[in-house]
């Protein structure tokens, strides 16, 4: 994998949210990255850390996590290609979350500094990071009212729909399918609920024959179904037509 | 780690768990079994009619009942 193409999966995706000219494209491309494969389970960043980077997501998945007092831990986003989950440590330090690859992923990184006097360069730029980080707020509050006024299957619909939808706009999801690498944990601690609970609301929602999920593959059977039992609607993702 | 299986009655509903769960002893079965109960009463948001029975059995590998939790609504 080349850097180049960890460029062009930036621009395609600031060019999936907002007008990008050319101008702007050429300075995203002109960002010194540096290209890591991370095993799953790798954390990129820990709680409580300081960074002078961020951490673009060019192939496969990461995700937020926080971890209680007792120890129980809490999933708090998914993270597709194209997303920069801590693009706000370029103004809020130390990071207040863990970010760690779900699977195996490819992920760059783009220092501080360089992103700054980018970002000063262009007010255009400005405003779209900024945008990126008013949806990335739309998306926690809508996980909100999924742990506090879902039931349990609407939530794990919900999470299935949320995915097929942002995995679209990066193209990684096909009509029907998807890869998904999460565990029945990781799913559990995603939506708030126990192991044996999570399983039971797959199986059900498997019986119902809205999904298929056969290891890492998530197979879509009534995507409008599942939509309807999962009250969702894509309007929280304030997602744009790519051009 | 020993696996078991949690299965749910809810009046004539029946759930079977065909996948199971991994855990390291009876009592972390215990510990996901009263958690996990607790999370599908919450759901059952008025579901649970007065008369109806509402009951998780947990099984070990071998079929024999470990617990089991009862939840009974009467009038």
């Amino acid at each position: 994998m080349t850097m180049g193409f960890a460029h062009s999966k930036l621009t395609a995706r600031l060019r999936a949210i907002a007008l990008l000219d050319d101008a702007d494209a050429a300075l995203v491309e002109s960002l010194p990255i540096k290209l890591q494969n991370v095993p799953g389970g790798q954390d990129i960043v820990r709680d409580g850390q300081t960074v002078e980077q961020c951490c673009m997501l060019v192939d496969g998945y990461l995700f937020r996590h926080k971890i209680a007092a007792d120890g129980k831990r809490q999933i708090v986003s998914w993270h597709v290609p194209g997303d920069i989950p801590d693009l706000y440590s370029l103004h809020l330090d130390p990071i207040d979350h863990n970010i760690t690859a779900l699977g195996p992923a490819v992920i760059c990184f783009i220092p501080h500094h360089p992103f700054k006097e980018m970002l000063n360069a262009s007010p255009g730029l400005t405003h779209i990071f900024w945008r990126e980080t008013l949806v990335d707020s739309a998306l926690f509050r809508e996980w909100v009212v999924s742990l506090g006024k879902r039931d349990a299957l609407a939530r794990i619909a919900h999470m299935i729909c949320e995915l097929a939808t942002r995995l679209r706009v990066v193209g990684l999801a096909t009509e029907d399918r998807f890869q998904f690498p999460a565990s029945q944990v990781d799913v559990a601690d995603a939506t708030g609920m126990t192991p044996v609970h999570a399983n039971r609301m797959i199986q059900q929602l498997r019986a119902k024959g809205l999904i298929e999920w056969e290891g890492q593959t998530i197979r879509l059977l009534n995507f409008e179904e599942l939509k309807s039992l999962a009250d969702f609607d894509e309007a929280y993702l304030h997602l744009r037509t790519p051009r | 780690m020993p696996r078991y299986f949690f299965n749910v009655r809810h009046g004539d509903e029946s759930y079977r768990d065909e996948v199971g769960e991994d855990l390291p002893d009876n009592l972390a079965a215990w510990h996901e079994a009263t958690a996990s109960a607790g999370q599908s009463i919450r759901d059952l948001d008025g579901r649970l009619k007065p008369g109806t029975d509402w009951r998780m059995d947990v099984l070990n590998e071998a079929g024999s009942l470990v617990y089991s939790i009862e939840v009974k609504a009467r009038v």
